[in-house]
């Protein structure tokens, strides 16, 4: 091995330790946040509904469902998915981001209100069909044939 | 009435079981009748409340049950639920009945066996056992039908509406047990989408309809009873051999009905010492992958349950002499596309294909004489080719709808929860297990019910023809 290649594999092993750690240390519910916060920009949310999700979704172990690699695969995507650049299974990461966001909006009276982009988007409560059954907000209950 | 024991002895207390023994029943209002169940009785309220709770995550989401079996692939996984009322716990409740076609297949397209039952035969059977779970449907069905469905069909999304449009009768409300409008104990479905453990009792259980009939006198209901093996000599079945708690029983029935799943009802006959050829080959489910429709302007609203229609314009036709019939279900659940003005323009589509029983797919003992050994391996060749061609008959069916992109999950569902295929049914021995009325070809007081009795599988959920299956063979068995 020269010394050039050396110093490569040295420094790709630095940036992608640095690059885990960051990701294994870092907040997951610090990410969904800013997910929410970035997808939902052009919606007119009352003040601190987002926190109060987030919050209310830790609390209740919301993202248990996904498994650490998971977490990672979600987080490592929202932070360098780029317009130039993105990881394998993009599609897969898009899903469970509209899982995310999805549940916040679930969460919200938005849907119910059949997306109506003019008012005050207020919060519920956490989307939990055992606690809040029949809410299904695009069924027939809200949208009759 | 057996003054030494019972007049029946069954194994279970899934559909299988208790549609067979209503019907014995109907027939032999007065046998003493012992039911064996495995599990225990877990309540749908007690459920709700440990979900709530968050005491069981189980009843919540669809697992499968790996301490329970031996099952070396990490691919596969099979999901049963071993309490009172079986699979009728955590079905979704879609009761699409068979085509003709589907106990046909060697007549119709030279490929596997036709039943030794016909659709004609099977069909008044249907009814009861639509009658029975009080099945929601539509008018106007692909396959044919003597009496109407007893509740009116689920309300279609305005994308189904326009699927109907262009497919007419290939393209139908889903029938299902999950009610249109309240009926007995049940409420009416409100499309909660978590039918693993409906919030409402909406769908049909055996707890919420039947459960009536083990409470009647002259049933003896053993909980937590793991059947071991069955004393078989000559041409009977004999004693019941059993476990509860760290002891052993044995009880002794004029006949005997297995009601087990496909997996356990192989189990116990290969531990009694069946030495017929088929029993346990032929481990089979119906494959399932999962396309996701984005939309250009299209919101997808409306449906009034969690799946909403039934496609069946890939499922029968000359292509089933090579490659495997196909469902469409189109899923209802609150899913939503985090793009601003396009949240609800997606869809989401099941793309659900038979497969063909294979010998090498089966189940076997143990070295652990209370788990079975559940090799199987890979569908076959037959569904492979249906589904390399699904990018093709989505572009064929959907490519009218102003469709942005299509994703295709790039793997199979790892388990479409239904287990069949081990105790085949036939003409006779050199074929199969058991014959039309599900009585086993040698052991001529022992039936063996359940999915396990499919020789083939069709792409349609199995419940309400195994359920009709039983219904069937008690029916005509006892006078």
């Amino acid at each position: 091995m020269t010394r050039r290649k050396f110093v490569i594999l040295i420094l790709s092993l630095l940036v992608f330790t640095l690059v885990s750690g960051w990701f294994i240390f870092s907040d997951f519910n610090k990410a969904v946040k800013n997910m929410v916060l970035k997808d939902t920009g052009k919606l007119k949310l009352k003040p601190g509904i987002i926190d109060r999700f987030v919050e209310e979704a830790k609390k209740d172990n919301k993202w248990g469902q996904f498994n650490t690699n998971m977490k990672l695969f979600i987080m490592a995507h929202y932070y360098l998915d780029s317009k130039v650049f993105s990881l394998p299974y993009r599609s897969k990461y898009l899903q469970k981001r509209n899982l995310i966001v999805g549940n916040f909006l679930l969460s919200t009276d938005f849907f119910q209100k059949k997306m109506d982009l003019n008012r005050e988007i207020e919060y519920i409560a956490l989307n939990h069909p055992y606690k809040n059954p029949c809410s299904n907000p695009f069924s027939s209950i809200f949208y009759p044939a | 009435m057996n003054d030494d024991g019972y007049d029946l002895i069954l194994v279970g207390t899934g559909f299988a079981s208790i549609f067979f023994l209503k019907k014995y029943l109907e027939k032999k209002p007065k046998a003493k009748v012992l039911v064996l169940e495995r599990g225990r009785l877990y309540s749908h309220a007690n459920r709700l409340q440990d979900v709530i709770d968050k005491k069981d995550t189980a009843s919540q989401t669809w697992r499968s049950k790996r301490s329970e079996i031996i099952n070396p692939n990490s691919e596969k996984d099979w999901v049963f639920e071993p309490n009172f009322g079986g699979g009728s716990n955590c079905w979704t409740g879609c009761t699409p009945r068979f085509l003709e076609s589907d106990f046909k297949l060697k007549t119709n397209y030279g490929i596997a066996v036709d039943w030794p039952v016909s659709y004609e035969e099977l069909e008044p059977y249907y009814c009861m056992a639509e009658e029975i779970m009080a099945i929601s449907g539509p008018a106007d069905t692909p396959f044919k039908k003597s009496k109407k469905y007893p509740l009116p069909p689920h309300e279609l999304s305005n994308l189904d509406i326009l699927l109907k449009k262009k497919y007419g009768d290939l393209y139908i409300s889903q029938p299902s047990a999950r009610a249109s409008s309240a009926i007995g104990n049940r409420a009416k479905c409100c499309s909660s989408s978590v039918c693993q453990l409906c919030p409402v009792n909406s769908k049909f259980t055996i707890e919420n309809t039947l459960k009536y009939i083990v409470e009647k006198e002259q049933i003896t209901i053993q909980y937590e009873a793991q059947v071991t093996h069955l004393e078989l000599k000559g041409d009977l079945a004999g004693a019941v051999h059993y476990n509860s708690g760290n002891k052993s029983f044995k009880a002794r029935g004029e006949v005997v009905a297995l009601g087990a799943n496909a997996i356990f009802n192989a189990h116990i006959l290969l531990g009694s010492g069946d030495s017929n050829p088929f029993t346990g080959k032929g481990l089979t489910e119906q494959v399932g992958k999962y396309v996701w429709l984005y939309f250009d302007g299209l919101d997808n609203l409306g449906g009034s349950s969690v799946i909403t229609a039934n496609g069946y314009m890939m499922y029968d036709g000359d292509h089933r002499k090579e490659r495997a019939a196909c469902l469409i279900e189109n899923h209802n659940r609150p899913f939503i596309r985090s793009e601003f003005g396009k949240w609800r323009q997606l869809a989401k589509l099941k793309f659900v294909y038979e497969d063909l029983p294979q010998d090498t797919n089966a189940v076997t003992l143990s070295e652990d004489k209370n788990k079975p050994l559940v090799d199987y391996h890979h569908h076959s060749p037959y569904v492979e080719k249906a589904i390399a061609r699904l990018e093709k008959d989505v572009e064929k069916y959907f490519s009218f709808l102003p469709i942005e992109r299509v994703e295709i999950d790039d793997r199979v569902q790892r388990s479409e929860a239904h287990i069949l295929g081990t105790t085949r049914m036939s003409h006779d021995a050199t074929t199969g297990v058991i014959d039309k009325h599900l009585i086993h070809h040698q052991y001529r007081n022992l039936f063996v019910l359940g999915g396990g009795s499919f020789p083939t599988i069709s792409p349609a959920n199995p419940t309400l023809t195994l359920s009709a299956l039983s219904l069937l063979a008690a029916d005509q068995s006892f006078s």
